[in-house]
């Protein structure tokens, strides 16, 4: 009877993929069934012949021109490499020393930093002027800009690959940053006149480096806490992350300050995370503003917990250095190293900066906001974290998602991808799944930006 | 069932892993690449040949294969399967071709007449005796016609199951496509062959 032929289990059969059980029947069937047994027969035959096929041989140049690939690329040392070397010891050079300089620069470091931004600013003018003398274009003339301190002459040498090498990148470099930059076939000339420091930002006018934090461009009018930024100001916290969008940040800064919630000292650490969404941004505001309510509305709570006591000296200045670092108040934990330093830092700068701003404190009953946070939990991006991601963004836009990817990922895991524990849902987070999911894409690593899909659905619902 | 990896390994790797030799390799020793080489090469070319169609296209496809493994050895992690990640990358590769030369359609294998080799003519065929040749020839056109006459789903599983010597699983996640699939075509793919070799009288009159 045909129905008790096995024929559609015979390929199953021949490549083992049958359960122990189902192939012991098969085989005492076959040996029952000489229908199948043919059958099962021509099949191996089928296949027996096929592998007895010769395969071609590949022409004996292409394994040359391989290899010579392989010598060219793929060896540590290849004169590719070499070329490159350079070029990427110095974006690591760069990434390091801001990130050194950012965490180790406190108070007593400001007249060098000062100093280093004059530079800076004064290198970053001429790279200006001479970028429009040119119409736009990297500068190729002989002119010479002060050297810098971040990219020595050693780290970005004539040969580097980096705005492939001419005079006028080298000195471009110096007073550059690697913003928007492209290593290898393009150009830095976009981050020479256009852009300045990390940031990627505009001409450096009214920009510096934050200790605490990472890099702030501020553009030359942009608006900050409802007044012009100057030149060489330190933006005390502030994170000002994209190209074009400074404007936006400084619009959640003054939302900040209408909203009468910061006061003489404050810092403003952490407020302005810039993204492509104001929306984002201004989200973001909010839950600092909140966080500063609740770091105020505990302070009642405190003392009246010991409403008989004076406060002890030492108490008391504690709580008062709590009220002037209001950004990291609302943590059960100290803050974090990184932290510290940007709001002692930030204590002076963002006394002038902020003077004169109203100093009312938030109206919202204390319990009603404290029971509101405890259901919130805001994330919080640490320094590190910031860094990293910051590192990332860089990464992108010198050299692109290859080399970026590791650092969004390193970022994510540091927000809680990989873990068991969700953390809410803030703007950094989803931005930086934004980026990495466009990284991945391009990378063309679907099943990782399915995976993180998956974890953005359970982060950020909707 | 899995064909034999042609080897004639030097004598300083006889011993490695395709794994360990990527791993010299990533460490800069272009002794192990040369290897590789040696040992995917042919079993390489025979896959490009076979799925792009002829040879100038596997030509151009073999080195682009092995310029990308040069290019992407970095990122390489030696718990995967080198064969699996050598034929994943050989996979895109013909997909990438296979796209950018939408507009030509895939030319029958053992048709020299029409642009580009035939890979068939590249076949060696050793034997000293030339009846026998002949005949190998013969049967090898008669097979490459078969194999061309599947689907391209088909021949692909096919090819990376019999000739990669990959496993379903691998297969299956190569191709995104299930396992059950992966098998499903298999089945297709043997059962077609064996109807093509039997239509032209290949397993006798018995």
């Amino acid at each position: 009877m045909k129905s008790h032929h096995i024929t559609e289990i015979l390929v199953d059969l021949l490549y083992d993929e049958l359960p122990e059980d189902r192939k012991k029947e098969a085989l005492a069937h076959l040996e029952e069934c000489t229908e199948c047994a043919r059958e099962y027969e021509e099949l191996k035959k089928t296949v027996g012949a096929f592998q007895k096929l010769p395969d071609p041989e590949p022409p004996a140049h292409l394994k040359t021109r391989i290899m010579a690939r392989a010598r060219d690329k793929g060896r540590p040392n290849s004169r590719r490499k070499k070329v490159l070397r350079p070029a990427l010891a110095a974006a690591a050079a760069l990434v390091v020393g801001l990130s050194l300089f950012v965490v180790f620069s406190g108070p007593e470091q400001k007249n060098e930093v000062a100093s280093s931004d004059d530079w800076y600013l004064e290198a970053a003018r001429e790279m200006d002027k001479q970028k429009k003398a040119e119409g736009g274009g990297l500068a190729s003339s002989e002119r010479k800009v002060t050297p810098p301190r971040l990219l020595s002459e050693d780290s970005a040498g004539k040969e580097t690959s980096l705005a492939r090498a001419s005079t006028a990148g080298r000195d471009g470099l110096a007073g550059a940053t690697l913003a928007g930059a492209t290593l290898e076939g393009s150009t830095l000339s976009g981050a020479l006149g256009g852009s300045s420091v990390l940031a990627g930002g505009s001409p450096a006018s009214g920009a510096t480096v934050v200790p605490g934090e990472s890099v702030l461009v501020a553009k030359r009018d942009d608006v900050l806490s409802g007044r012009t930024a100057t030149a060489g100001e330190t933006l005390a916290g502030a994170s000002v992350t994209a190209a074009d969008g400074a404007s936006a940040s400084v619009e959640v800064s003054s939302t900040i300050v209408k909203d009468d919630s910061a006061k003489r000292g404050d810092t403003i650490a952490g407020v302005a995370r810039l993204d492509d969404e104001p929306n984002g941004d201004f989200l973001l505001a909010r839950e600092d503003e909140e966080r500063m309510r609740t770091a105020k509305s505990r302070k009642p709570e405190k003392e009246a917990a010991a409403p008989e006591e004076a406060p002890a000296p030492e108490a008391e200045k504690k709580e008062k250095d709590q009220a002037a670092s209001w950004g990291w108040m609302a943590g059960e934990t100290g803050p974090e190293k990184g932290d510290t330093a940007g709001a002692r830092d930030a204590d002076t700068t963002t006394e002038k900066q902020l003077e004169g701003l109203d100093s009312s404190t938030a109206t919202e009953p204390g319990e009603k906001r404290a029971e509101k946070e405890k259901q919130k939990e805001p994330y919080r991006m640490k320094p590190e974290t910031r860094r990293t991601l910051k590192r990332a963004e860089l990464m992108q836009r010198a050299l692109g998602c290859r080399a970026a990817i590791s650092s969004y990922e390193e970022a994510l895991e540091d927000m809680g991808y990989g873990s068991d524990k969700i953390p809410s849902c803030a703007p950094e987070i989803e931005s930086t799944i934004k980026s990495a999911l466009e990284c991945y894409y391009k990378l063309g690593k679907g099943d990782k930006a399915l995976k993180l899909e998956k974890w953005r659905d359970k982060v950020c619902p909707g | 069932m899995r064909v034999e990896k042609p080897k004639k390994p030097l004598a300083a790797f006889q011993d490695s892993s395709d794994e360990e030799l990527m791993d010299r390799f990533k460490d800069g020793s272009e002794a192990a690449f040369e290897e590789l080489i040696s040992r995917y090469g042919k079993q390489l070319y025979g896959f490009l040949c076979r799925q792009s169609g002829n040879a100038d296209r596997a030509d151009e496809a073999y080195q682009e294969v092995f310029v990308k493994v040069v290019r992407s050895a970095k990122r390489y992690k030696s718990r995967d399967r080198f064969a699996a990640w050598l034929f994943t990358i050989a996979r895109n590769v013909c997909i990438d071709m296979a796209r950018r030369d939408k507009h030509r359609q895939t030319e029958p294998l053992d048709d020299p007449s029409e642009e580009g080799r035939s890979y068939i003519e590249t076949v060696a065929h050793d034997d000293p005796d030339p009846e026998e040749n002949t005949r190998a020839a013969e049967l090898a056109a008669l097979l490459e016609d078969s194999l061309s006459s599947l689907s391209e789903e088909q021949r692909e599983v096919f090819l990376l199951r019999e000739r990669a010597g990959l496993s379903f699983k691998e297969i299956a996640e190569m191709t995104g496509a299930p396992l059950n699939t992966v098998k499903t075509r298999m089945h297709y793919a043997v059962n077609n062959l064996k109807k093509s070799l039997a239509a032209s009288g290949y397993f006798g009159d018995d």
